[in-house]
């Protein structure tokens, strides 16, 4: 331990001295110059290339004093007092033209493009970090890479960011040129009307950011300009998280000091995390202020409020004031509004309501998207009774949001995202059909999905609970909505079958232990597929629904009772394959039917009761399932695989019934791939047949079958040499059609053909020889001695005495390049019988 | 009679009264601290300075002080850190270092992790440089200028820059591996 310290001590002592020395020169010197430096010290020079690579970017770091660090400021006027230096810069594709504002984390510049490739303004940010750690400038590039994929016409663009050279982190963002919104709203006298249709612009846009999971985090007048179209535009989506920026460039200065919490929502002021329903309180301020022309608390509205702590105090603790109540006691009010008195009496107990809900201090008690905020608005522009007032199913999902608000703010968007999709399903009496659908696809598969999902997470059973309640009351209130929809009411049963899943299943998949429930769950599924296949008992849609329906509490049933549970799973069978009848192109079903006979099979063993007839039904069941599928690609390949397998293994056992089955399997299937479009020019898969051919040539002469064998074996080499003809040079159909040649010669013996055997052993010797050159696997160079020494008997027998002698002397030279051949039976005998031609006379 | 205080304080003691002090300058700057003036650390320190040189303790050098006083920095800023990051959810500690905007939050809690996590780094730059340790120590918790530094620590104000340079690039693979 000691030596170690002590060791460590030293080294840092002579790092340091080079290090200190290194640190001055240009970062491209440093490496030669500790190179030369630490001479032959590994040691040392790896330490401080080590601590070189942590040298980047540490110019700013731990410059501020922890006190100023902690307080998330800094000593801005020193460190910002530099700032000039980057007028002028080039930051990326822009240069930076001047500045435009500043705050508290930063400096925001205009620029313009650079290569001057189009007019194009952006503002840039320059902000000030205290600590930017590797992790942290991956975080903020992570967050900024989902910043820019925001696009929407009322959210000014992230376009690019980065840090500079020194490590300082940029943002390249839309240049807006506008008014702050209340400015604007008091300067054009607008009237409640329009501020509210203005307010909804909003709302749209972080509505639209929400659905994509991004939260504003800092919605305040100061960040939303309105253009000279009276286009609100959202500035610094995100931004907050990414770093905040509470003093911002080119917007007004608050009545208050740039720090006053005032916007801040009470869950961010308790350090809590963030949901979509901040927003929604940060919406809710900004209209009120905007029809109320003062702050709804009280003392911060009176100006007694002067520190951030106070503010915090207020904005915690002191109760809402009524909007309506505000803008008669507001004189602001009064004089900016137009439409006067009339106008703002108009701010009556709905619109209170409204407000009151937006901004209440629990997230749970706001609305709980920014959606349902901005339909009430519609409804009460409209003269609509408004949501707030009357509870609604949806409050379930509200509570859920609110109690589970730990889980991940992920997880919060997400059930906002469903909430959403239901809200605008339900209310909104299906605007259009499409739409419609579209909504409750996304909110019924976001359900569920999600349940997946969270079952990952440590600690989430609590979670799914809940989780499966809500989807019940989700379920509940669409089928409530269903009416006569069947393709709605199929939907919804499907939708109770999972939930039940979830609750109880007989299988092994997870689920809460809840078996009262799920029979509740599957009972609902049944009542409403009942009528729709009363009236259409073809519906293949609502007997798919039923039959995994049968499948899954024929399972439960059968644990109790196993002749009905097996009765009603062999019914779901039953059921699946009318449904193919009907529909024979159905693969969903197709796929159910197999695997709902394995539950036949897999219940019957639980209950003890024979399975061996149940087991040879589902076998056979796949099995005609796998046929039917022989005509995809990869069923096919791996198919051809195992038959090609099984073909050796029974050729090797000389099982040539066996083995002539199997390759006219492969031969089959083969054929069947190359007849797929994809396929029909493949170079592999027509060399797979033809040496499919080959080896069913081999099987036959084997089994003394000569003629079938000569047959099949033309049959390949005529496609290997057409083949050839298109892929010239490819050495494997020319290895094959060498090896042909000497089979059909053999065959050709069987029939005592010896002329036309000697013909094709000669062939074969001279086709191998073309390869000479090429490199071959090893496992030619024994064929091609056979081919040899074939060639040389077969014209000896006949007297060819010239051809005898080439082959024969070919082989012996062939015998002096590849000795290893001949060393062994039976090339010790070839080279033996070519020795004996040669020297014959 | 002659005051019963003795002039020259032992060490231990004009650290307890140093850091008492400090805490409670501290404390009364985080609670009304307003977003319009910087707070810092060498304002602090200085303010310290300034009261108790109005009593009758004594130092040997305004240096020694420097040198006590940041010490006492330290602890003030790591029991800070460390009871914010204990009382996230609340609590009069959370509020108590709400200063500045609030959607600051998130970013005072990470802020916070950095100091505690530094201070783990400086910890072992301790063992193996006591010295340059405190450097760092006088420069990040007691706010102390390269000049100040080495005028606390009698040393040139090379030599402090030399190791403030090399102990930030030591803290900075230290917090990244």
């Amino acid at each position: 331990m000691i030596t170690n310290k002590t060791n460590q001590a030293d080294l840092w002592r002579r790092a340091k001295e080079v290090l200190a020395d290194a640190l001055v020169l240009p970062s491209a010197e440093r490496p030669d110059f500790v190179m030369t430096r630490c001479k032959d010290d590994a040691e040392l020079k790896i330490e401080v290339m080590s601590l070189l690579s942590h040298a980047k970017n540490s110019t700013d770091f731990i410059e501020a004093p922890a006190l100023e660090s902690i307080h998330g400021r800094r000593a801005e006027d020193v460190t910002f007092a530099q700032d000039k230096k980057y007028v002028g810069a080039r930051i990326g594709a822009y240069i930076l033209s001047g500045e435009i504002g500043r705050g508290g984390m930063g400096v925001v510049y205009r620029a313009m493009r650079a290569d001057g490739a189009y007019e194009q303004q952006v503002a840039v940010k320059l902000l000030k970090q205290n600590f930017a750690s590797d992790k942290d400038t991956r975080r903020m590039t992570r967050e900024r890479q989902a910043l820019a994929q925001l696009n929407h016409p009322n959210i000014a663009r992230l376009i690019d960011g980065g840090n500079l050279d020194d490590g300082m982190p940029y943002l390249v963002m839309e240049y807006i040129e506008g008014t702050q919104i209340d400015f604007y709203c008091r300067t054009n006298n607008l009237s409640m009307f329009d501020r509210i249709k203005l307010v909804r612009q909003v709302c749209a846009a972080v509505q639209s950011a929400h659905q994509q999971l991004l939260i504003h985090r800092d919605i305040k007048p100061a960040n939303i300009l309105v253009n000279t179209e009276g286009q609100p535009k959202l500035l610094d989506f995100g931004i907050a998280r990414l770093i905040d920026i509470s003093r911002d460039a080119n917007q007004t200065q608050d009545m208050l000091s740039p720090f006053t919490p005032r916007y801040a929502s009470p869950e961010q002021m308790r350090g809590e995390r963030v949901s979509v329903a901040t927003d929604v309180y940060g919406l809710g301020l900004l209209l009120y202020e905007l029809l109320a022309g003062a702050s709804p608390y009280q003392r911060i509205a009176s100006g007694d409020v002067s520190t951030a702590s106070d503010a915090i105090e207020v904005v915690l603790a002191d109760p809402l004031r009524r909007a309506s109540e505000v803008a008669r006691a507001s004189t602001a009010a009064r004089s900016d509004i137009s439409g006067g008195n009339s106008d703002f009496n108009m701010l009556n107990g709905d619109i209170d309501i409204i407000l009151l809900k937006a901004c209440a201090k629990l997230p749970s008690e706001r609305y709980q998207t920014v959606a349902q905020l901005d339909q009430d608005l519609q409804r009460w522009l409209e003269g609509r009774p408004i949501l707030a007032r009357t509870p609604t199913w949806h409050y379930t999902f509200k509570k859920f949001v609110a109690r589970h608000r730990a889980v991940s703010a992920m997880a919060v968007v997400a059930f906002a995202a469903i909430a959403i999709g239901v809200v605008s399903t339900i209310s909104q009496k299906r605007k259009t059909e499409a739409r419609y659908t579209e909504v409750r696809q996304l909110a019924n598969s976001l359900i569920f999905k999600y349940y997946n999902k969270i079952q990952e997470l440590p600690g989430s059973s609590a979670v799914r609970k809940e989780l499966a309640a809500e989807g019940l009351t989700f379920l509940d209130s669409l089928a409530a909505e269903s009416g006569s929809d069947k393709v709605l009411a199929i939907e919804i049963a499907d939708g109770y079958r999972q939930l039940m899943i979830v609750l109880f299943n007989g299988h092994s998949l997870p689920h809460l232990g809840d078996k009262m429930g799920a029979a509740s769950a599957a009972k609902k599924a049944y009542a409403l597929l009942e009528p729709v296949i009363r009236k259409e008992p073809n519906n293949n849609a609502a007997n798919g629904v039923l039959a995994e329906l049968d499948n899954e509490t024929g399972v439960i049933l059968a644990q109790e009772n196993p002749v009905e549970g097996l009765a009603r799973i062999e019914g779901a069978i039953q059921r699946y394959a009318e449904i193919l009848k009907r529909d024979p192109t159905n693969k969903d079903a197709a796929f159910k039917l197999v695997q709902t006979h394995f539950s036949v099979v897999a219940s019957a063993m639980n209950s003890r009761l024979p399975a061996e007839k149940f087991t040879a039904d589902a076998v056979a069941a796949f099995k005609q399932w796998l046929s039917n599928r022989m005509d995809e690609q990869p069923v096919q390949e791996l198919n051809t695989l195992i038959v090609r397998t099984q073909f050796r293994q029974a050729f090797a056992n000389k099982n040539y019934a066996d083995a002539l089955k199997y390759i006219d399997d492969e031969i089959a299937g083969l054929s069947k791939l190359l007849a797929l479009k994809v396929n029909e020019n493949s170079v592999v898969l027509q060399g797979h047949v033809n040496a499919a051919w080959a080896a069913k040539g081999v099987v036959l002469i084997d089994d003394n079958r000569a003629a079938e064998a000569i047959a099949a074996l033309n049959k390949s080499s005529t496609q290997m040499k057409q083949m050839l003809a298109i892929d010239g040079g490819n050495v494997n159909t020319q290895l094959r059609i060498a090896r042909n040649a000497t089979h059909l010669g053999k065959a050709l013996l069987l029939q005592n053909e010896t002329k036309g055997a000697a013909l094709a052993f000669g062939t074969s010797a001279d086709e191998y020889e073309k390869l000479r050159g090429k490199d071959v696997p090893a496992y030619v160079y024994p064929q091609q001695a056979e081919a040899l020494w074939r060639a040389a008997k077969a014209n000896d027998a006949l007297n060819e005495n010239a051809n005898a002698h080439r082959y024969a002397n070919a082989l012996i030279l062939f015998a002096q390049e590849r000795s290893n051949i001949f060393e062994k039976q039976p090339g010790q005998n070839w080279l033996i019988d070519a020795k004996a031609i040669a020297i014959k006379r | 009679m002659e005051n019963p205080i003795p002039t020259i304080l032992d060490a231990q003691i004009q650290s307890e009264v140093i850091y008492a002090e400090l805490k409670r300058l501290a404390a009364a700057h985080m609670r009304r601290e307003r977003g319009d003036h910087t707070l810092s650390a060498t304002a602090l320190v200085h303010e310290t300075y300034l009261k108790l040189a109005k009593s009758n303790l004594d130092w040997r050098s305004r240096a020694q002080f420097f040198g006590l006083a940041t010490s006492a920095m330290r602890h003030i800023l790591i029991d800070y850190a460390n009871a914010h990051r204990a009382e996230k959810r609340g609590g009069e500690w959370l509020k108590l270092t709400i200063t500045g905007a609030m959607s600051e939050i998130d970013k005072i809690a990470a802020e916070v992790h950095d100091v505690l996590e530094l201070n783990e780094a400086l910890l072992t730059l301790q063992q193996i440089d006591p010295r340059q340790a405190r450097v760092v120590e006088l420069r990040f918790f007691g706010g102390l200028s390269i000049e100040e530094t080495a005028e606390t620590l009698n040393l040139s104000v090379a030599t402090i820059k030399r190791e403030w340079m090399t102990a930030k690039v030591f803290l900075k693979r230290q917090l990244n591996t």
